[in-house]
């Protein structure tokens, strides 16, 4: 339930944090690219360890590592199928189905640590400075902004709903889908009622009423952004470079 | 009864919500839980039927402790009602948003329809049985969600905020609500803001100030304590202080009450 603190901007002052968010987005990218070019365990393994001194360096290992231990249990149930699906279907190594489920890992939680230490309004630079519009870029943002709000509302429901009698965990997974229904309700209707809500209060203020807003802050990459982003060349090209020229290599002879 | 012994209770983000509370609730009795917002009020009130488990001591319902029972279980006997009606009407009608919790606990169909009526009529719903529940008011839904708690009888009726929302007239409508289901044996639990109902419906109010309970006692005696209430970020109802300068003593609580007082000082006034 709460995997989606995972995603939430920490504040503190880093060297991850002060670099510029297209860098941090960039690097995110570039290990997710990398994992989806490797489909052997070793590779896909190395991706996460170099994901966590990372995390250190920006003060969220815990948060990283909550994220991880959130999804263990999705990552599990990924093995598994692709174990039935595949080991089983095809008679291909078991070290497919354990790759699918790392590089599931790997892909959330380099997300998860880009959204760790990027604040809201930095992407929101980020990306308007990629010359997106505003009004997608702001929507964008917002959206971010009311994750916990939503989480908390969904705490309170599930309380609501479970105090008259809703038990959510018992019976079969159509059995479980269908006791959420008391849940999905409100959490929609109070979203939309809210959504509403700001749309007039926005409105009201003369939102969108004025030429195209400029930005106080310009982002600027300074030195250590640009050895960032070699070093995040480097590993695609050094990545494509052992793809292109080594065979496949498995742990197992 | 319901106990709560020394009972400690941290959030996940590290906020002690509630700091060594000691409380007893007996059978048939009613209470007021008050304080500002922030307090701890909400988070006490969730302990009750086990949605949240103390940290450090315990709480006994009825003897059972709430770690060792579901909150299905606790909640047939301790009926909760959340502060936003928006937060749990669903269905597609009022008569089965009232159901669905009968439903739940496993009272049989007849049954389920005679607790309906009941407390359609008990909460003067019976306009709205086939309306959604979402097209109505926002005092309505408040009620709604009282109805479909009350349907199940609960020994222990617990309120979070109820008034919000209401009108005086419905506020005197929910007072005399109680006291009918306290005439038939039940204890009301409520958390209030509202230093001008609580006096009304002259429960034992607890006074609550950074997850802890400052004072303990009869409805006249808190509420007429100024210094206490700044404590807790309250004021004394307006008859009161209006009373309190009027050098009456004791303070008058009742609307009625206080009436049936100043015409009588007014007839001696002017004979
Ligand atoms: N889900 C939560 N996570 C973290 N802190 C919370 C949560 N809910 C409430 N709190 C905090 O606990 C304290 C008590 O809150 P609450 O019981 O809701 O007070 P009240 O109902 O008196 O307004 C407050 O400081 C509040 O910010
Ligand atoms: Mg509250």
């Amino acid at each position: 339930m709460m995997v989606y603190r995972g995603f939430l901007f920490k504040k503190a002052d880093t060297l991850l944090h002060r670099l510029d968010p297209r860098v941090k987005f960039a690097m995110a990218f570039a290990i997710i690219v990398c994992s989806l070019l490797f489909e052997e365990l070793l590779a896909l393994t190395v991706l996460t360890v170099v994901l966590l001194p990372l995390a250190r360096l920006g003060k969220v290992l815990k948060e990283w590592l909550q994220t991880l231990k959130g999804l263990s249990f999705l990552a599990i149930f990924i093995f598994a199928v692709n174990l039935v699906f595949i080991f089983f279907g095809s008679g291909k190594s078991w070290e497919f189905p354990a790759a699918m489920a790392l590089r599931f890992l790997v892909v959330v939680s380099a997300f998860s640590l880009f959204f760790l230490v990027t604040s809201p309004d930095e992407l929101g630079l980020a990306l308007q400075q990629s010359k997106i519009p505003f009004d997608v870029v702001f929507a964008l943002t917002m959206a971010i902004r009311f994750v916990p709000v939503l989480a908390l509302e969904i705490q309170t429901i599930a309380d609501a709903q479970r105090s008259k009698g809703l038990e959510l965990d018992r019976g079969n997974l159509l059995m479980r889908i269908k006791r959420r229904i008391p849940l999905l309700i409100p959490l929609i209707v109070s979203s939309v009622k809210r959504s509403l809500e700001i749309a007039e209060a926005m409105e009201s203020r003369g939102y969108g009423s004025d030429r195209p807003r400029t930005s106080l802050y310009q982002l600027k990459l300074r030195k250590v952004d640009y050895l960032f982003l070699l070093a995040i060349v480097s590993l695609l090209a050094l990545s494509i470079y052992i793809k292109l020229v080594f065979p496949p290599f498995t742990l197992l002879p | 009864m319901i106990l709560m012994e020394d009972v400690w209770f941290r959030y996940e983000d590290g906020t002690e919500a509630l700091r060594g509370v000691t409380l007893q609730i007996e059978d048939n009795s009613a209470l007021a839980v008050m304080g500002k917002s922030g307090s701890g009020k909400t988070t006490l009130i969730k302990h009750l039927n086990g949605l949240l488990k103390p940290v450090k001591g315990r709480v006994l319902v009825d003897g059972m402790d709430t770690r060792e029972a579901t909150v299905a279980q606790l909640s047939r006997k301790v009926g909760l009602v959340f502060q936003n009606p928006d937060h749990q009407l669903f269905a597609e009608t009022v008569e089965e948003e009232i159901a669905f919790p009968l439903k739940n606990f496993g009272f049989p169909p007849e049954e389920i329809e005679k607790r309906v009526d009941w407390a359609l009529n008990l909460l003067d719903l019976a306009d709205y049985r086939h309306d959604s529940p979402l097209s109505l008011s926002g005092g309505e839904k408040k009620r709604v969600a009282i109805a479909s708690v009350v349907a199940w009888k609960p020994k222990y009726l617990v309120l979070d905020e109820p008034t919000l929302g209401q009108d005086y007239g419905r506020k005197l409508e929910l007072k005399r609500l109680f006291e009918k289901l306290r005439r038939e044996g039940h204890s009301i639990i409520m958390v209030t803001h509202d230093v001008e109902f609580a006096a009304e419906c002259k429960f034992k109010v607890a006074l609550l100030v950074d997850g802890q309970i400052l004072a303990l006692g009869p409805a006249e005696e808190i509420l007429s304590a100024t210094e206490l209430l700044k404590k807790a970020s309250l004021t004394a109802p307006q008859l009161v202080e209006l009373f309190q300068r009027l050098e009456v003593k004791p303070p008058v609580f009742e609307v009625e009450e206080a009436e049936r007082f100043i015409l009588k000082l007014a007839g001696k006034a002017q004979p």
